[in-house]
């Protein structure tokens, strides 16, 4: 993680009616309305970039201070920077202009604008600028340069423009500035100075926020909109996919070794292996976790959305063993409380799918089975259906019990998310980044299962072993095992 | 697997988009601005198509049995180029001919003569107004040339260097590379002399005709279409000359052969030309079953556009005729019955094919 940003901690944002507000959020409020540099005023500047792209930031901020400076002697109602604006005016101003324009700079610099400005609607600049020497393609290039350089409103480049646009309006007067003030020396000196300097990082600052300040007094409707649709069907996606490279796997030799142990403990504890209901769920919990661990490295799901449920089911089974042993003081018939918890859950399934009457060859329950497990203590007619686990508690709550906060939020809450199909899980799986500036970098799907996730098969055996260090505290373990892991907590 | 329906919608949108030029590309006063305009709007309308013509053309396999119109600008329907057409593939795809003239609009070069190719161009675009207007049931219309766009360096490299193989093949003693060709030869006399004898009389330029003039005289009435070999000869020597004549047909056998096995493609010539062309190739890529399966469809639907060729359909309205010949029938039924006698179609004599033909269509076109 990036130390050098500030992020707001978790502790600074505040709950609201089930919601956590960023501290930005929080105080503003409602009134805060964002107005995305890119989305929505990039493509009106992006004439503007693209002077500066061809002549270099010194010699482009002279060329548009020549075209301001000489459309405001013409006419101050004429040195306007917004493109929406200047193709609204009639077509007399918009020649006057042009002209301008072609005056001071190449007429192909903004060629390649006219494959989205087209005759139909912008007649005029497509007369001026267009130019069939260049292609299509180069032309798309040169707009995916300008636009990536300048889509995030920080950049140096998009910098420039947003002084550009300040002067503009100070030629137009527009905006008046007091002499003495910051913005005004960083209006004079901005031009100036190259980036590197020192007092840029301020004067950058006060031109960003003094021209965002500006733009509460504009509107451009649909404009922007259809800059990007146009430009984004002409060009195609480029999916950015995510190499994680060598992970740390899970080892073979620790499933084995447990499995071992699990061995070892019914041999050694054959009389609890018949009737004690304690043994039986810890055993039971232990072995269905391994299972799990074992699907994971043998079917290398590990780094796929399915190693992350798995996470997520071993996880949530260590904590229920732990929360029971933790409880048992005051429940002895805990153990048993969990497994008629289980077999109520069965019966309610069984009943109901007694009235549906499912295509029993098709579906993938196996309800003679079910019956069978369901009546293998007692008559299912004696079986009630407790809807309470335990003592009703939420899992969060059971896993701050038991001293597990950090499992809780960095393993159970994140592979929830994939469990459950929530957005995150699905856009960091399922969905790829496309790195085409003139896309604003939107995702699509992943329909090449290329993208893979970080393997999860370390953390499944952390957690194991939290588990069986667990179990080592109900039931003596091997000395094989004790050797070799020794403090599993660690 | 084939999915019609956005392409369906694609044919309506770009018979609206190339109608509302007509009058511009007939108005002698149209500037070459203008019709730069109408290239970059075609090539435009395209590249906003291009994800949903991209899918449907991968989805496509050799069962769909879908062909396309190679080695012609257009389906000339004016000569019932759809009759030759129609037997050949399920679905019937031609490349869009205003992107592929737009090439000879990009060159400023004055020994085009411009005012022959406007004129082609009006009669390519007014042939594929009518075949949208009339049979867009029977025939697609799709960029097939600008779907490589992504690679489109890459594969003229790879159409050049293949070409010069070919080329260099037709020598006694093969040049290694175009450079050596080029300083080694200074005219084209040299060059036929050095041609080996047996494939001198495969490199028809024009037609069958060629075979009786000189190498010179196939390369003028070639050009002459276009260009002129005096303005040609101003700029390159003739070693450069005889490599763009005999490279361009190279080069289009290749890209035909490309499309045809990238997409499962069949492709459906109908010019001695390239035909003849293809089969000097035909060895190189005979290995390829999927190219084999494909070309062995070409050449029926070659025969068939020979035999049938000049055939008056004057008597038979398009649509009841194609309900003859639809569904490639025609084409798969002289397939079954050639394997029925343990052959593909390329071991049976050219007389073998053509009688198959005859016993397929002879209700329906009677001698």
């Amino acid at each position: 993680m990036d130390k050098d940003k500030q992020f707001s901690k978790l502790s600074d944002h505040t709950f609201k009616k089930g919601v956590l507000y960023t501290p930005f959020n929080s105080s503003l409020g409602d009134q805060l309305s964002l107005s995305p540099w890119a989305i929505e005023w990039l493509p009106e500047y992006l004439w503007l970039a693209l002077i500066l792209e061809q002549y270099g930031r010194e010699d482009g901020l002279n060329v548009v201070s020549r075209i301001a400076g000489e459309l405001s002697k013409i006419d101050k109602g004429l040195c306007i920077p917004m493109l929406s604006k200047i193709i609204e005016l009639e077509p007399q101003k918009q020649r006057i202009f042009y002209e301008v324009i072609c005056k001071w700079a190449t007429r192909d610099v903004l060629s390649p604008l006219t494959i989205i400005y087209r005759t139909d609607k912008y007649a005029l600049f497509y007369e001026y600028f267009s130019d069939f020497e260049t292609s299509i393609d180069e032309k798309t290039v040169t707009l995916q340069n300008v636009i990536e350089k300048n889509l995030f409103h920080q950049t140096n480049e998009a910098t420039d423009i947003r002084f550009l646009i300040l002067w503009f309006n100070v030629f137009a007067e527009r905006i008046h500035f007091a002499r003495g003030m910051e913005i005004t020396k960083a209006l004079v000196e901005y031009p100036k100075l190259s980036h590197d300097h020192q007092e840029m990082r301020l004067y950058r600052s006060l031109i960003r926020s003094s021209e965002m300040a500006l733009r509460f007094r504009e509107g451009n409707g649909d404009f922007p909109k259809r800059f990007w649709h146009s430009l984004g069907l002409l060009t195609k996606c480029r999916t950015f996919i995510i190499d994680y490279g060598e992970q740390v796997g899970g080892s073979v030799s620790f499933l084995e070794d447990a499995v071992n142990t699990i061995d070892y403990l019914m041999a050694n504890n054959k009389e609890s292996l018949l009737t004690d209901e304690k043994f039986s769920v810890c055993l039971g919990i232990a072995t269905y976790a391994l299972k799990i661990y074992k699907e994971v490295l043998e079917s290398r799901i590990g780094d796929g959305i399915l190693g992350r449920n798995a996470l997520r089911t071993i996880t949530e089974v260590y904590v229920t063993l732990k929360y029971m042993s933790l409880k048992e003081q005051d429940q002895p018939d805990i153990w048993k409380a969990f497994k008629d918890y289980g077999i109520g859950k069965y019966k309610y399934v069984i009943l109901k799918a007694r009235e549906v009457e499912p295509d029993l060859e098709k579906h993938h329950f196996a309800l003679p089975v079910l019956e069978a497990l369901l009546n293998e203590d007692k008559g299912e007619e004696f079986t009630n259906m407790d809807t309470r686990l335990f003592d009703n508690q939420n899992i969060r709550k059971k896993f701050e019990a038991i001293g597990e906060n950090d499992l809780y939020d960095l393993y159970y809450e994140y592979d929830t998310n994939f469990t459950h199909g929530l957005w995150g899980a699905i856009r960091e799986s399922a969905m790829i980044f496309c790195d085409n500036p003139s896309h604003k970098y939107h995702t699509v799907p992943d329909i090449t299962f290329e993208q893979k996730l970080r393997s999860v098969e370390h953390d499944c055996e952390y957690v194991l072993k939290k588990l069986f260090n667990q179990l080592s505290s109900f039931y003596e373990f091997p000395d094989f095992f004790i050797d070799k892991y020794g403090g599993l907590d660690d | 697997m084939i999915e019609l329906k956005p392409i369906v919608k694609i044919q309506k949108e770009y018979l609206d988009l190339i109608s509302k030029y007509v009058d511009c590309l007939t108005d002698e006063e149209t500037t070459n601005s203008e019709l730069a305009y109408f290239f970059e709007e075609v090539s435009l309308f395209w590249r906003r198509k291009h994800e949903i013509i991209d899918f449907f053309l991968k989805k496509i396999s050799t069962d769909d049995k879908c062909s396309f119109l190679a080695g012609a600008m257009y389906i000339d329907l004016k000569n019932d180029g759809h009759y030759e057409f129609a037997p050949c593939g399920q679905y019937r795809i031609f490349t869009d001919p205003v992107s592929k003239m737009r090439t000879f609009f990009l060159t400023e070069s004055s020994a085009i003569n411009q005012k022959r190719v406007r004129d082609y161009l009006v009669k390519v675009v007014n042939d594929c107004i009518n075949v949208l207007s009339e049979f867009s049931n029977y025939f697609i219309v799709l960029p097939l040339d600008d779907i490589f766009s992504e690679d489109q360096e890459d594969r003229m490299a790879f159409l050049k260097k293949s070409s010069y193989s070919f080329i260099s093949s037709l020598f006694v003693n093969p040049c290694a590379t175009e450079e050596e060709f080029i300083d080694k030869y200074h005219s084209l006399k040299e060059i036929e002399q050095d041609i080996r004898a047996d494939l001198l009389d495969k490199l028809i330029l024009n037609d069958k005709s060629d075979v009786s003039i000189s190498l010179q005289e196939r390369i003028e009435k070639n050009l002459n279409d276009t260009l002129s070999l005096d303005v040609l000869r101003q700029r390159m020597g003739d070693a450069e000359i005889f490599l763009m004549a005999i490279g361009q047909f190279f080069m289009q056998i290749m890209d035909i052969i490309l499309i045809a096995i990238s997409y499962k493609l069949i492709p459906f010539v109908r010019s001695d030309v390239v035909f003849n062309y293809l089969l000097i190739t035909y060895p190189m890529i005979s290995e390829d079953k999927v190219a084999v399966t494909l070309l062995e469809q070409t050449t029926i639907a070659y025969i068939f556009h020979k035999m049938y060729g000049n055939y008056d359909f004057s008597s038979l309205t398009f649509s009841d005729y194609h309900s003859h010949v639809s569904e490639n029938r025609i084409i798969d039924s002289v397939i079954e019955k050639s394997r029925s006698k343990g052959k593909s179609v390329f071991d049976l004599q050219i007389s073998e094919i053509a009688s198959l033909i005859k016993e397929e269509c002879s209700s329906f076109l009677p001698a």
